[in-house]
């Protein structure tokens, strides 16, 4: 009797664990095929935690670059205008120098918008990001591009990666010649402006209007992606959701299940004799039995 | 239990009837060694009944070797009766025994059996 | 003849029924001795006298009822029942590091250290992500070196335990042949030996609670062999259980000089030997293989990249190094070779500074299966799953065998036991009876009385 005791107490000891914490698997004895799926489970569940906030990360840097190429764009719209004001033919020598002095900050300051840094790497290098992707010949002033031509992946979800960067190769030259940028189509209007060669500033602007182009349409990357993000980042959160639901199913405390496991604990208790008396087949019973 | 060989050779008052006496004593003493309870209730209805029948037919008395077997029946009533005092006695003190260690008697008892 | 003849057969019976009372007497005073089995009075004829009269009854040798089947049963029942619960006991400890709850298990730190390449792959060059990356490779060697620590201690308990249990067993069997010589002394001289059979009986249940054996019976008396026939007790001679060292280090059961470690299948002696040599050490075997595999996978990838000076990348756990080294010992001694994060080797070899491609490459082992267990997280699981298992079917046994007892132990009650009830209940309906008996002496006394007082004549035939 003293064993069916132990085993009414286990059970109640059982009972109230569950109450107390929820749950009715606290450890892998408890339900070794729940635990183990749990923990798989787990794993899941801090993958998609990783995918939000990779999420949020590129999000950061993303819209940095895509604000940054806003001010690119309006930089090279008021270039552009600047070179359709500057071949009117309305323009003395002098008025054309002081169009061609804006054009050149224009010039400066998209250096500086090309250069930009997020958190110490910068945006428009490729994956050369620890050094400024373009640089300026000192001595001649020309500007090139010594970043690289690649782009780094980020998973953001089961089986789905996203591109973080576009290189400044494919913002700032010409699709089909790389030798064109915005900063050789600004030169060269700087020097068609100040050589008053109205021809040349037409044929100038309409170099800055196609990198203007260029760069509008790489804008796009940007936007999409982040974009794309979003509306993964609520895909994530319903996943998140079907698995923490799922793992309730597998480890709380369900007072319907909880009744069932009472009722085949008392099935147990009638175990027959039979099924577990190991009797030696050499044991001559004659000799015992007197 | 068979009765004691030596009464083949005495008639009985009436047949059988003080040999089934000094049956139904032996009887009674084997049920109380055997602790047989049932045998020993047995033993003194048949034991009641027989000196119910004697005590109806006096005549029984006048039967030739009536005071032999009469003699045999009383000497084995008399070590009966101390069997029997010896027994009360007995069952008395362990009742008492029992009772000490706090068991109670079984009136209305429920144990477990395999 | 005649009355002698009867006062013989009184007497006798005067002293049977005393005896009987005696017997009663000790049955109930000894209802709660183990192994105690109620006797009986057995009484047959006593052998007659020259003139063929009867004797009365004689109190044969008291035999006791043993219903040795049930014993038996009760034996292999009580072996299992322990086996189940010590084999529990023993790993319990284990599985509170698999828990799905259990704070910086292998599974969690694994998890967390493919996180902080993910972290890491968003800015490779950010110094503080790549801090990150060694921190959680610390953490996932951390873990498997404090499971494996949890596992030895786990066996060298079960270990302990072993020595103990072999040196009680042993205590047992000098006891069971000392018995047992006693009862074919007495055997042979036809002279009675139930306490000793209740005796032996006794130490016979508390050897099956250690060690399981099976039971022969010969004209040496009992002969207990371990489950493959080799001897522990035959007759009175008792082989002596001893311990010595095995090449693992732990301890092996001996009985005479034959090593019987493997035949132990049942008892307290019989789980600490399954705990600790197949589970534990399966379990220990599995850590090694799936630390020295994960770090392996690792560092492979490490190797292949450029680290952020671009150097090519060094391993980032040691051990193993790569090519070489075995899995054995490596849960316990993983650790992270790596001094700064700046070696981390984020950038496929040659390439640019802020490339993370490789770390794609490590994040992908994740999903890959580098362990014999599949991937990193189905191998944690696969552990998890074993471990818990493992438990859950000895509580279960230990549970059904539990009950199986009881039944067994009440029907033992119920044959052998002495039940205060029925001798109780025996004593009032005596009682009863006795006023009634009382009264038909009286009457019988009195009718013989008369026919004697009436002075009838003998005619003496």
């Amino acid at each position: 009797m003293v064993n069916l005791l132990n085993y009414a107490q286990q059970a109640q000891d059982n009972a109230a664990q569950e109450l107390s914490t929820g749950r009715r698997v606290n450890q892998p004895s408890d339900d070794p095929a729940a635990e183990a799926a749990m923990v798989q489970e787990n794993s899941l569940s801090a993958a998609v935690d990783q995918y939000t906030a990779n999420s949020d990360s590129l999000t950061d840097v993303l819209n940095t670059g895509d604000s940054t190429l806003s001010s690119v764009v309006t930089l090279l719209q008021r270039a552009v205008t600047l070179g359709v004001e500057g071949a009117n033919g309305t323009n003395n020598q002098t008025d054309l120098n002081s169009i061609a002095a804006e054009v050149s900050t224009i010039q400066s300051q998209m250096l500086s918008l090309a250069n930009t840094s997020y958190a110490g790497q910068y945006l428009f290098a490729g994956t050369a990001t620890g050094t400024a992707p373009y640089v300026a010949d000192p001595t001649t002033g020309a500007i090139t591009y010594v970043g690289n031509g690649s782009q780094n992946k980020v998973q953001v979800g089961t089986g789905l990666s996203v591109a973080t960067n576009l290189p400044g190769s494919s913002i700032f030259s010409q699709p089909n010649d790389p030798n064109t940028t915005v900063f050789t189509a600004l030169q060269s209007l700087i020097t068609a402006l100040q050589s008053g060669n109205s021809s040349g500033i037409t044929a100038a602007e309409g170099q800055v209007s196609d990198s203007l182009n260029a760069v509008n349409t790489a804008q796009v990357f940007y936007g999409s992606t982040v974009d794309e993000l979003t509306t993964n980042e609520n895909y994530l959160a319903q996943e998140k959701l079907n698995i923490t639901t799922y793992e309730n199913t597998l480890v709380s405390a369900d007072t319907a299940t909880a009744a069932a496991d009472a009722a085949q604990a008392q099935t147990v208790l009638t175990t027959t004799v039979a099924a577990t008396a190991q009797i030696d087949q050499q044991v001559n019973l004659l000799t015992y039995l007197h | 239990m068979n009765p004691p060989a030596t009464l083949a050779s005495v008639p009985p008052a009436e047949p059988g009837e003080l040999d089934a006496l000094l049956c139904a004593i032996s009887d009674a003493i084997a049920a109380l060694v055997a602790w047989n309870v049932t045998a020993f209730q047995s033993a003194i209805e048949r034991q009641n009944a027989i000196c119910e029948h004697l005590a109806l037919k006096p005549e029984w008395r006048h039967q030739p070797g009536t005071a032999a077997a009469a003699r045999q029946v009383q000497e084995l009533n008399r070590v009966y009766d101390r069997l029997l005092r010896h027994s009360v006695h007995w069952t008395r003190t362990i009742q008492s025994i029992l009772q000490a260690g706090g068991h109670t008697l079984p009136s209305a008892s429920v144990h477990f059996r395999g | 003849m005649g009355l002698t003849a009867d006062l013989n057969v009184s007497v006798q019976s005067l002293l049977a029924s005393t005896e009987s009372m005696d017997v009663t007497t000790t049955n109930i005073a000894n209802q709660n001795t183990p192994g105690y089995a109620r006797r009986t009075v057995v009484l047959e004829e006593a052998a007659p006298v020259d003139d063929g009269a009867s004797t009365g009854v004689d109190v044969k040798t008291i035999q006791s009822i043993r219903d040795n089947v049930l014993d038996l049963s009760i034996n292999a029942a009580t072996a299992q029942q322990n086996l189940s619960s010590t084999v529990s006991s023993s790993l319990s400890p284990v599985q509170n590091v698999f828990a799905d709850t259990a704070a910086n298990s292998i599974g969690s730190t694994i998890d967390a250290f493919f996180s902080s390449l993910q972290q890491l792959s968003t800015a490779p060059a950010t110094d503080s992500l790549r801090a990150g990356v060694l921190t959680a490779a610390g953490n996932v060697a951390s873990a498997f070196q404090s499971t494996a620590s949890v596992v030895t201690q786990a066996q060298q308990q079960a270990d302990q335990s072993v020595v103990q249990e072999t040196a009680q067993a042993n205590s047992l069997l000098q006891q069971i042949a000392a018995t047992n010589g006693e009862i074919t002394t007495a055997q042979n001289l036809g002279q009675s030996c139930n306490s000793d059979q209740d005796q032996l009986s006794s130490l016979l249940t508390q050897l099956s609670a250690i060690v399981g054996y099976n039971t022969v019976s010969g004209s040496d008396g009992l002969t207990l062999t371990t489950s493959d026939g080799t001897p522990l007790v035959v007759g009175n001679k008792a082989y002596a259980l001893t311990n010595q060292l095995n090449q693992s280090g732990f301890n092996d059961v001996y009985a005479g000089g034959t090593d019987i470690t493997s035949t132990i299948q049942g008892g307290t002696l019989g789980g600490y030997l399954q705990s600790r040599d197949q589970h534990l050490a399966t379990m220990q075997t599995q850590l090694d293989q799936f630390a020295f595999q994960f770090a392996q996978a690792v560092n492979t990838v490490q190797t292949a990249g450029s680290d952020a000076t671009g150097n090519t990348g060094v391993a980032l756990f040691d051990p193993p190094n790569t090519t070489s080294g075995t899995a054995t010992g490596a849960a316990s001694s993983i650790s992270v070779a790596l001094t700064s994060g700046s070696q981390i080797a984020a950038a496929a070899s040659g390439g640019a500074s802020g490339d993370n491609s490789n770390l794609t490459q490590m994040i992908a082992l994740q999903n890959q299966s580098i362990t014999n267990g599949g991937t990193p997280d189905e191998a944690f699981s696969n552990l998890t799953f074993s471990i818990g298992n493992a438990i859950s079917q000895a509580n279960t046994t230990a549970t059904a065998t539990s009950n199986i007892l009881t039944q067994l132990q009440n029907q033992q009650s119920s044959v052998e036991g002495v039940s205060l009830d029925e001798e109780s209940s025996n004593l009032m309906l005596y009682e009863r009876s006795y006023q009634g008996a009382a009264k038909v002496i009286s009457t019988i006394d009195t009718l013989m009385g008369n026919v004697l007082d009436m002075g009838v004549t003998d005619p003496g035939y």
